[in-house]
């Protein structure tokens, strides 16, 4: 918009270090145009660089892939078991053991060495009783192997009949002697249940 | 059997089982042992014997043997030693602290206001008391069984905590008397089947029970008397016994087969039925 000659002049001289020479027609260099800019509070921002939005993409992909591998990582770690001798006890129970020590009496001195002849008496009779096990084990195979032989004295046919192995025996199972025989004609009681039908 | 039959049945066995040699030094000693049959049949001298096959049936002991004392003192003192060196457990810590607070509660009975007196809670004390109820509900059976009291020779229910072996009563040249459950041996069957039928024939086919294995446990050679011996032109037999389980059924005693009687017996009472010579040979595979 042109602006009077006099508004010009004041605008050119209010800002301040404007070389008032271009004024003067003896100055023969080209003008510098230094001027103030208004106050900056912050650096001026980089300049914003538009990336393609493929590169984008893969750069997630790329962050989402070392991520899962970490993950499978760890996974696999934990299904690797711990060696039992790296086994520390639960450190709760640490913590706990002291709060829960039993107050025991001292034993007396007769209960001592009674308990003291009790051992002694049973690490003889167990071992008497192993030894009585382990004869009549090692009686029974002998007898079975000498049974054999005679078998194949008699015939050959026999004998082979014999020693073929018999893979019923591999099913087998047993459940040892319990305290008390099984009671004939038990009615088993009924487990807990929540009653779950309608009632009209 | 032919020879080249035998052969055709040598090379078939992958492995042999390996004979201790002091039983087999032993056996050639008595006898003329040789592994080829037509050596065998041109040995006229040579002694036959009939062979024959049995089962020793055992009903496996149902409940756990009584307790010696030594046991029993041995048993309780390593239970008090268990609970000494323990540590107290979430449940005796819990009626622990149960106990203290009811003590505070009786002597601050008058402090607490009305509405708080006498809360029921269901303290360790009431549950150990309904579980005591619950364990009171249920008796178990008796160790000792009627059969036991009567002494019933032909129940399997006498002497829970041991293991009975059926011995049959037999008619044999004109004399009864006990022994296993035998059957003379009949071409075409192999030894553990004589030894199967020698049950089922006797004893009736609802017996259920089972064989270990195809080769015999133990065996007893019976020599014949002069006259025997003249007459079958045998030495005597050969009874290869087997040991089977008793699995359960009734013994129903054939009489066509001549059995008498039958009994279920103790390994120690054998002795009364048997003879000197069959009971030590039984006592040789029976683990007590």
């Amino acid at each position: 918009m042109a602006l009077s000659s006099f508004k010009q002049c004041n605008r050119i001289l209010q800002a301040g270090s404007f070389n008032k020479l271009l004024c003067n027609s003896f100055h023969t260099c080209k003008p510098q145009y230094f001027h103030e800019s208004g106050t900056l509070n912050a650096m001026p921002m980089k300049r914003k660089v538009k990336i393609d939005p493929r590169i984008i993409l893969e750069r997630e992909q790329k962050k989402k892939k070392k991520i899962e591998n970490e993950l499978m990582k760890l996974e696999r770690l934990e299904r690797t078991l711990k060696p039992v001798d790296e086994f520390d006890s639960q450190r709760r129970l640490k913590r706990v053991a002291s709060e829960r020590t039993r107050e025991n009496t001292e034993l007396t001195r007769e209960e001592k060495l009674k308990r003291f002849h009790l051992e002694k008496k049973w690490c003889v009779y167990s071992y008497k009783q192993y030894k009585a096990v382990c004869g009549q084990i090692n009686q029974a195979t002998k007898f079975a192997a000498e049974a054999l032989a005679e078998l194949r004295k008699e015939s050959e046919e026999l004998y082979v009949q014999a020693i073929q192995e018999d893979p019923s025996i591999l099913s087998y199972s047993k459940s040892g002697p319990t305290e008390t025989p099984p009671i004939k004609n038990y009615q088993f009681p009924d487990g807990e249940y929540n009653e779950v039908t309608k009632v009209w | 059997m032919s020879s080249s039959r035998t052969q055709a049945v040598l090379a078939a066995i992958p492995k042999l089982i390996k004979h201790r040699p002091s039983c087999l030094v032993r056996a050639s000693q008595h006898r003329n042992y040789s592994q080829s049959s037509a050596a065998k049949t041109t040995e006229a001298t040579a002694e036959k014997w009939g062979l024959a096959g049995a089962l020793y049936l055992e009903r496996l002991p149902v409940i756990t043997p009584k307790m010696t004392r030594l046991e029993q003192e041995y048993k309780e003192y390593k239970l008090q030693q268990e609970v000494e060196q323990s540590l107290l457990s979430e449940y005796e810590i819990t009626k622990k602290e149960e106990e203290e607070r009811l003590a505070i509660q009786k002597k601050n009975v008058l402090d607490t206001p009305l509405h708080l007196r006498n809360i029921p809670i269901q303290t360790m004390q009431d549950k150990e008391e309904l579980w005591s109820k619950e364990l009171a509900q249920f008796t178990p059976a008796d160790r000792e069984t009627e059969a036991d009291k009567s002494n019933d020779m032909r129940s399997t229910d006498r002497k829970l905590d041991q293991s009975l072996v059926l011995l049959l009563k037999q008619v044999v040249d004109g004399k009864e008397w006990w022994y296993l459950p035998t059957m003379n041996y009949t071409p075409g069957l192999s030894m553990r089947e004589v030894a199967e039928q020698a049950l089922t024939s006797n004893c009736g086919t609802d017996l259920k029970f089972r064989v270990f294995g195809n080769a015999p446990s133990g065996y007893q050679i019976k020599n014949y008397g002069r006259e025997k011996r003249e007459e079958t032109k045998l030495n005597g037999h050969k009874v290869f016994i087997y040991k089977a389980e008793y699995r359960g059924g009734p013994v129903i005693p054939n009489e066509d087969n001549s059995v008498l009687d039958y009994a279920w017996v103790t390994p120690k009472e054998l002795r009364q039925y048997l003879g000197r010579t069959t009971s030590r040979v039984l006592n040789k595979f029976i683990i007590y």
